[in-house]
């Protein structure tokens, strides 16, 4: 490639080495791993909440003041994103929308390439409480686990779940067992958090770009990874909040938990590591 | 007549029936046809010669099978089908099928693909305006 082509790609194409590849045979090659440091980010994935985002990133400064707060804007058609930054936030917007599972992912990619050490992942319309994130992290700095899951359930009190999702709850909990995977009592908890060897594997190809449920967990699993679960407050779903196992995808989640399962468990090596930015886990 | 009637009699007359010469002239003008608008696409760039050959194949191959119709037999009795054309219409659809779910192995790749240049975008838009990971982060 000649220097005067070069000199049309940004800085960032050259580092993963982009250039001199033909679009049909676009592959991002391998970059150099970065240096790790000791911090931790708060990753939010956030589609549409304008009106919710500032208050939640605020919530979380005034809870984890150490801890950078980063926002996953996935392409929200309102004031997201401007919320989010005003609230102090670091902003990640999506051209377009691609899912929740995909703007989480965003955010592992991001937390790998910085370096961070810890990452937590928490909803953008104020359900999870960032109080409990010192809790969560006590888990990773402890050595104890790998991935600590902020469940509803440990402590049952204060969370009601329709009986639906109970149901479903329990349907997938004892799936996840049935398949060799730990005993979860809230496997379909957003709120985490996750070390780095944790949330590297997750940047891989096989993340789902739309609900990371069980199967992810029990990839994780599958992967060496420990995974605890810590009790947390959970508030109930927002007026007018849209969940991702609500409605018509009532039907079509519990159809594409069996297939996403099926493929966790029977996933073949190269495509468990595909994508991962830094190659395999050594 | 009633003899005629029974199963195997009744197959035997089916397939022996001569094609008729304007289904054979009509396989063999839209072949024609099919094959022409395929290379119009190909030479106007609006369709990829890499995803030519199949269709290529299907317009050559009904073309061959008008001018040959007993190839269609062939298959027929190969299959065990009582008409040449049910046997025609089977391969026709399971072709299609097995089209369409290329195309959607396709479709995922590409999805999969776009799903990672979105995601480079937004990463490498907030590089542009980020610092690194903050000192006071680094103090857990």
């Amino acid at each position: 490639m000649s220097s005067d082509s070069e000199g049309c790609l940004s800085p960032g194409m050259h580092r993963l080495g982009m250039a001199g590849m033909a679009s049909s045979e676009l592959q991002l090659r391998k970059p150099a791993s970065p240096p790790v440091s000791s911090a931790t980010v708060v990753a939010i994935p956030a589609f549409n909440e304008g009106a919710r985002i500032g208050a939640v990133v605020t919530r979380v400064r005034q809870a984890v003041p150490h801890v950078d707060v980063v926002v996953v804007d996935d392409g929200s058609r309102d004031q997201t994103a401007e919320q989010a930054q005003r609230a102090g936030a670091r902003c990640i917007r999506h051209p377009f929308n691609l899912g929740y599972g995909a703007a989480l992912q965003t955010g592992y990619k991001y937390a790998a390439r910085r370096g961070y050490a810890r990452l937590v992942q928490l909803d953008a319309d104020g359900q999870h409480d960032p109080a409990d994130v010192p809790r969560l992290l006590a888990r990773l700095e402890s050595g104890e686990a790998d991935v600590a899951i902020g469940s509803r359930f440990v402590n049952p009190a204060g969370y009601q779940m329709s009986a639906g999702r109970s149901f479903g709850r329990h349907l997938l909990g004892n799936l996840l067992q049935l398949l060799g995977g730990p005993r979860i009592a809230d496997p379909t908890s957003g709120f985490q958090a996750l070390s780095r060897p944790a949330f590297l594997l997750y940047c891989g190809d096989f993340f789902p770009a739309d609900f990371p449920d069980i199967d992810v967990l029990l990839f994780l699993h599958r992967q060496g990874m420990r995974l605890a679960e810590v009790p947390v407050t959970m508030a109930p779903n927002p007026p007018g909040h849209r969940s991702m196992h609500a409605g018509r995808r009532a039907l079509y989640y519990p159809y594409k938990m069996c297939l996403a399962l099926f493929r966790t468990v029977a996933l073949p090596r190269p495509a468990m590591y595909a994508g991962l930015p830094y190659g395999p886990p050594s | 007549m009633d003899r005629l009637l029974e199963g195997d009699n009744l197959r035997e007359f089916m397939m022996a029936q001569p094609a008729s010469p304007i289904t054979r002239a009509i396989m063999l003008f839209a072949g024609a046809v099919f094959l022409s608008v395929v290379l119009t696409l190909v030479r106007r760039g609006r369709l990829s010669e890499e995803l030519t050959p199949l269709w290529v194949a299907a317009a050559l191959a009904v073309m061959v099978l008008a001018v040959w119709f007993d190839g269609v037999r062939l298959l027929a009795r190969a299959m065990g089908a009582w008409t040449a054309t049910s046997a025609l219409y089977f391969l026709s659809v399971l072709f299609l099928v097995f089209l369409c779910l290329g195309y959607a192995v396709r479709l995922s790749q590409l999805a999969s693909q776009v799903r990672a240049l979105a995601q480079e975008l937004a990463l490498l838009r907030a590089e542009r305006t980020d610092s690194p990971p903050t000192s006071e982060g680094g103090a857990r």
